[in-house]
């Protein structure tokens, strides 16, 4: 019985939270095939803890963790053995799939610059907590640090980013 | 009246509803009456609601697929194979034990066919080894479903 409350708990989770999450794992590593392969390790390791995985704080922190392990893995690997061409940043895909609305899209291309300009550590934050909308607790889960540092994170990434689309108007 | 360099400081919690209900109330009543922590206050608010529609990769429909099916399709076809080769383990030795107990066959006979048959386990284990060795370098292997 708990076996099976902890599989359909662990199937939930993967179903909810793993293919959303390849948007992360695309961001640390900027190499498609590199971010499937992470999301994969980190789904095959969230299911395998799956007994303990009800005791967790929090899941969804927990499983962001994980994959963040494996895709610093693959930058370290990749350090030692530089090879394949990284996809620059998001302008391709914008490029593909234009937005409806001009107004819309108009102010999300020039985000999107402003966002690209942010050191690594701002980037990953914003997108943790905007874009998967993860709570600061899962956040520290995830990155392994306090939570006044994720608010205080937080904060200086907003407004770096609204200081660079100041600068761009 | 607090000092507005203490709100703007909470004002990308205050966004994310993370602070304590008496810092949120102490905000708000600030907001009302500051149009300059305010104004930077729907700034943050709109930048916030643009990097959700921000044009992040997904995976696709097939890649995803594939990403599934390696990760479902390992526990039951080791238990496919365990069966298979177990079954076949017990049936060959009985069918073994009958052959070499067996009065009615003249000793040559059956000397040569269990020679043959030593042969192909032999052959049978080396080739199985090989594949054992291979399956430890991948990591996904003992996923269950
Ligand atoms: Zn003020």
């Amino acid at each position: 019985m708990e076996h099976e409350k902890a599989e359909a708990a662990a199937g939930q989770l993967l179903e909810a939270v793993g293919r959303e999450a390849f948007a992360y794992a695309w961001q640390l590593l900027r190499h498609r095939e590199d971010a499937l392969d992470a999301v994969q390790a980190a789904m095959v390791a969230t299911w395998r803890h799956r007994n303990r995985l009800r005791a967790e704080r929090n899941s969804r922190g927990w499983f962001y963790r994980v994959l963040r392990n494996q895709c610093l893995d693959r930058l370290r690997a990749r350090a030692a053995h530089p090879a394949a061409a990284l996809d620059t940043d998001l302008a391709d895909r914008a490029a593909r799939e234009p937005i409806d609305d001009v107004v819309g899209h108009e102010s999300i291309e020039r985000l999107r610059l402003a966002f690209e300009t942010l050191p690594d550590p701002m980037r990953e934050i914003l997108l943790l907590r905007d874009f998967h909308d993860l709570a600061y607790a899962e956040i520290a889960e995830a990155l392994e640090v306090p939570v006044g540092t994720v608010m205080s994170r937080l904060h200086r990434a907003r407004a770096l980013l609204r200081e660079r689309l100041l600068a761009n108007e | 009246m607090p000092s507005c360099e203490s709100i703007q400081a909470r004002l990308s919690a205050h966004l994310d509803q993370e602070l304590t209900q008496q810092e949120h109330q102490r905000i708000d009543v600030h907001l009302r009456e500051c149009p300059t922590c305010r104004a930077l206050y729907d700034d943050l608010a709109r930048q916030r609601a643009c990097i959700k529609k921000l044009p992040f990769p997904q995976p696709s429909d097939q890649e995803w697929r594939i990403l599934m099916t390696k990760m479902g399709i390992q526990g039951p076809r080791a238990l496919g194979w365990l069966l298979w080769i177990g079954g076949a383990v017990v049936l060959a030795g009985y069918a073994l034990f009958e052959f070499a107990t067996d009065p009615g066959i003249d000793a040559v006979q059956r000397v040569t066919v269990l020679a043959v048959l030593l042969g192909m386990v032999l052959v049978f284990l080396t080739v199985f080894g090989e594949r054992l060795a291979g399956l430890k370098h991948d990591k996904y292997k003992d996923i269950e479903k």
